[in-house]
C-alpha cells in the first residue's frame, strides 16, 4: 500500500468512523406500532441530498420508514444506490461533482473511486438500515449500493428483518452501458425470500427491462417484486411506465418501485416511488395500487395489497396457463 | 425512412370492408400497410378472403399484412407484396376463449425480410406475452405487426400491457392494427397504435387512433434514430444468459 493509499484509508476510516452513528442509535428506543391485520407495504422515495454526517444520512432514512410504520406498512423498500447521499461525507464531493464530467466518466478512475469507497458505505449502510428494521419491527429492503465483494464490483441490494438481521441480498443482474464502463460484475442468481406475509424478490433497476427477470421470479414463487431504481433522465410518462409496471402485467406479481430522486450538480434523478398490481387488481383497471404526486422530493407511498386474492387470481389466470413452452424451447435455445 | 399506415375501420359486414378498402387504399402512399385483425371472418372461406387480398396487392408496392383469418383450426395471418404471399404466421399462444373456439397452437415464430426490412407479425393474444417479441427481436426484427384483437370494453392500459411493452424491450418498431366492430356476435374494441423505441423526445408512441375512429393511422418510421438507440442503449447485449440457462435449460 502506498501512502497516498494509507493516507486515503485512514482518513475515509474517520470520516465513515461508525461508532458516533452507534451512540446515535443506541438513544433510540424500539416503536411498537398498531397493524392492522392485513398487508400493507410502502415504496420509499429518497431525495438525493449530500448529508455531511452519518447520523444526518440516517435521520433522512428514519423519517421515512417512521412515515411508513405510523401508517401500518410491514415492509418498506428503498431505491437503488442509496449510498450515493453518504458521499457528501467527502470534502469538495460537490465541486468533484459539478465538474465537466470527463475526467470522472473514466471508467477505471470510477472503479478505483467505488472499490476505495466501497466498504465504509457499506458499514454504514448496514448500520443504517439493519437499525431501522429492529427499531420500527419492518422487514427493510434498504435498496442497493455499488460496493465491492470478492475483489469485484456488484450493484446489490439488502433485505433486513424486523430483528435487524439480514435475510438475504440481490446481486444486479442486468447492467447499464454506464456500469460496464466501470467493471460492474452481474449476478448470476435470483433469490426469492419466504417471508411470514409472501414470497420476495428484489432485483434492481435495470433488471425490470428485462421480462426474463420477473418471469424467473415468478416462477420460483415470487408474490411481490421490488424494484429499487435510480434513473438519471428528464422525467416523461411513458419513460417510466417502462419497467417494473409492463413486468408486473406479463408476470402476475405485486410490484414496488422505490424511487431515488433529486439533482445534485450533474446527477439529476426522476422516478415516482408506487405499487403496482396486474390490472384486474387494481380499482381502475390501470395497474396502478398507488404511486406518488410527483417525480421530485421525499415521500412514502403505503397501501395494502391481497396476496392470497393475488394467487387465486394466478390459479384461475388464462394468460399464465397459456404458455408455448416448445416455442419457448424450439427458439431461444439458440437465440439467446 | 419507412412509411408504415394502418387502416382502422369498424367491422359491419363485407360489403362495407370492401367499400373501405377502396375508399382508403385507392391512393394510399406508404411502404407498410396494415389491415384489422379479423377481418377474414367476414368472407365465405379463407380461399375468397386471401384472393380479394392479393388482388388488390397486385398493382401496389407496399407491403401489405391484410389482417387475420380462421384456416385449418389456426389463426393466421400473412404477408403479402404484389400479389404473391411471402409469409405466413399463426398465433402462437391462445386465450381461454380461443380454446373454446377450438383454436390451435402455432409452434413457429418467424422473422420475413422484405422491401421495408425483417418484419415478424404477433397474431392476436401474442401481443401479451413476451417471449414473442423477444424471439422476433434476437432474430432481427425491425418492424413487427401487431394485430389487436380483443373482446369487450376498451381498456388503453391492457393494450399497452401488450405489444407497446414489446417494443420498449426488443428496440423493433411497431404497426398495430386493431379490430372494432362486430364480428360473429363478438364485439371488438382496441386503438390502431404505431410505436417506436423511446428516444429522446419521443414517447414510444408515434401515432394512435381511437377506438371510435375510422380511417388511416400513418407514420414515419426513422431507422436511424432506432439504430442509435440500439447503439447507445444495446439491450440485447446485456441479457444474463447465464442466468436464463441455468433456470430454464435454454
Amino acid at each position: 500500500m502506498g501512502l497516498l493509499d494509507f493516507a486515503a484509508k485512514m482518513f475515509l476510516s474517520y470520516k465513515f468512523n461508525p461508532k458516533p452513528l452507534k451512540r446515535h442509535i443506541s438513544g433510540l428506543k424500539v416503536k411498537k406500532y398498531n397493524r392492522e391485520p392485513g398487508l400493507k407495504v410502502a415504496a420509499a422515495q429518497v431525495e438525493f441530498r449530500l448529508h455531511k454526517s452519518t447520523i444526518e444520512y440516517f435521520e433522512h432514512m428514519r423519517r421515512l420508514v417512521k412515515r411508513a410504520a405510523e401508517e401500518g406498512a410491514r415492509l418498506i423498500a428503498f431505491p437503488e444506490n442509496i449510498h450515493l447521499p453518504l458521499y457528501g461525507l467527502l470534502p469538495g464531493i460537490e465541486k468533484k461533482f459539478s465538474g465537466d464530467g470527463r475526467k470522472d466518466d473514466d471508467g477505471e478512475k470510477m472503479r478505483a473511486a467505488l472499490m476505495l469507497l466501497g466498504p465504509y458505505v457499506k458499514g454504514i449502510y448496514f448500520l443504517t438500515f439493519s437499525s431501522l428494521a429492529r427499531l420500527y419491527e419492518m422487514y427493510v429492503m434498504g435498496g442497493s449500493i455499488t460496493v465491492p465483494e470478492n475483489g469485484e464490483l456488484y450493484n446489490t441490494a439488502y433485505l433486513f428483518g424486523p430483528d435487524g438481521k439480514l435475510i438475504g441480498s440481490q446481486k444486479k443482474l442486468h447492467a447499464t452501458p454506464e456500469e460496464e464502463s466501470f467493471g460492474l460484475k452481474t449476478g448470476e442468481e435470483l433469490n426469492v425470500f419466504k417471508l411470514p406475509f409472501a414470497n420476495v424478490a428484489f432485483p434492481v433497476c435495470m433488471d425490470a427491462t428485462y421480462f426474463e427477470t420477473f418471469e424467473i421470479a415468478r416462477m420460483k414463487g415470487a408474490d411481490i417484486v421490488i424494484i429499487p431504481i435510480a434513473n438519471m433522465e428528464e422525467y416523461d410518462f411513458y419513460r417510466a411506465l417502462r419497467g417494473i409496471w409492463p413486468r408486473v402485467q406479463e408476470s402476475r406479481v405485486y410490484g414496488i418501485k422505490s424511487a431515488l430522486v433529486g439533482r445534485v450538480a450533474k446527477f439529476y434523478f426522476t422516478g415516482k416511488a408506487g405499487i403496482y398490481a396486474p390490472l384486474d387488481l387494481t380499482e381502475n383497471r390501470d395497474g396502478v395500487v398507488k404511486e406518488a404526486k410527483h417525480y421530485q422530493g421525499d415521500d412514502v407511498v403505503t397501501a395494502s395489497i391481497d396476496i392470497g386474492a393475488l394467487r387465486k387470481y394466478r390459479e384461475e389466470d388464462e394468460l399464465l396457463k397459456d404458455r408455448n413452452e416448445e416455442l419457448y424451447r424450439k427458439y431461444l435455445s439458440r437465440l439467446y | 425512412m419507412i412509411k408504415a399506415c394502418a387502416l382502422q375501420l369498424r367491422f359491419e359486414n363485407k360489403e362495407k370492408y370492401i367499400e373501405d378498402i377502396n375508399k382508403y387504399l385507392r391512393d394510399i402512399k406508404a411502404d407498410i400497410v396494415v389491415l384489422p385483425p379479423l377481418a377474414g371472418l367476414l368472407f365465405s372461406s379463407s380461399a375468397e378472403y386471401l384472393a380479394f387480398h392479393l388482388e388488390l396487392s397486385k398493382g401496389k408496392d407496399f407491403v401489405l399484412v391484410p389482417g387475420s383469418f380462421i384456416e385449418d383450426g389456426y389463426h393466421k395471418a400473412v404477408i403479402m407484396q404484389r400479389g404473391k404471399i411471402l409469409h405466413t404466421q399463426c398465433q402462437t399462444h391462445l386465450s381461454g376463449q380461443d380454446e373454446r373456439d377450438g383454436l390451435k397452437r402455432g409452434d413457429e415464430l418467424e422473422i420475413c425480410p422484405t422491401a421495408v426490412g425483417n418484419v415478424g407479425i404477433l397474431v392476436g393474444n401474442d401481443c401479451f406475452h413476451p417471449q414473442c417479441g423477444r424471439i422476433l427481436g434476437l432474430q432481427g426484427a425491425d418492424i413487427v405487426v401487431g394485430l389487436y384483437a380483443v373482446e369487450g370494453g376498451y381498456n388503453r392500459w391492457l393494450q399497452l400491457s401488450g405489444i407497446w411493452q414489446q417494443v420498449q424491450q426488443n428496440q423493433f418498431f411497431a404497426v398495430e392494427c386493431a379490430a372494432n366492430g362486430r364480428i360473429r356476435d363478438k364485439i371488438y374494441a382496441g386503438r390502431s397504435i404505431i410505436h417506436n423505441p423511446i428516444w429522446g423526445g419521443s414517447s414510444g408512441i408515434l401515432g394512435e387512433m381511437g377506438e371510435d375512429e375510422e380511417g388511416v393511422l400513418a407514420a414515419v418510421l426513422d431507422f436511424d434514430k432506432r439504430n442509435e438507440i440500439k447503439s447507445v442503449y444495446p439491450l440485447y447485449k446485456y441479457l444474463n444468459r447465464k442466468l436464463y440457462k441455468k433456470e430454464w435449460g435454454y
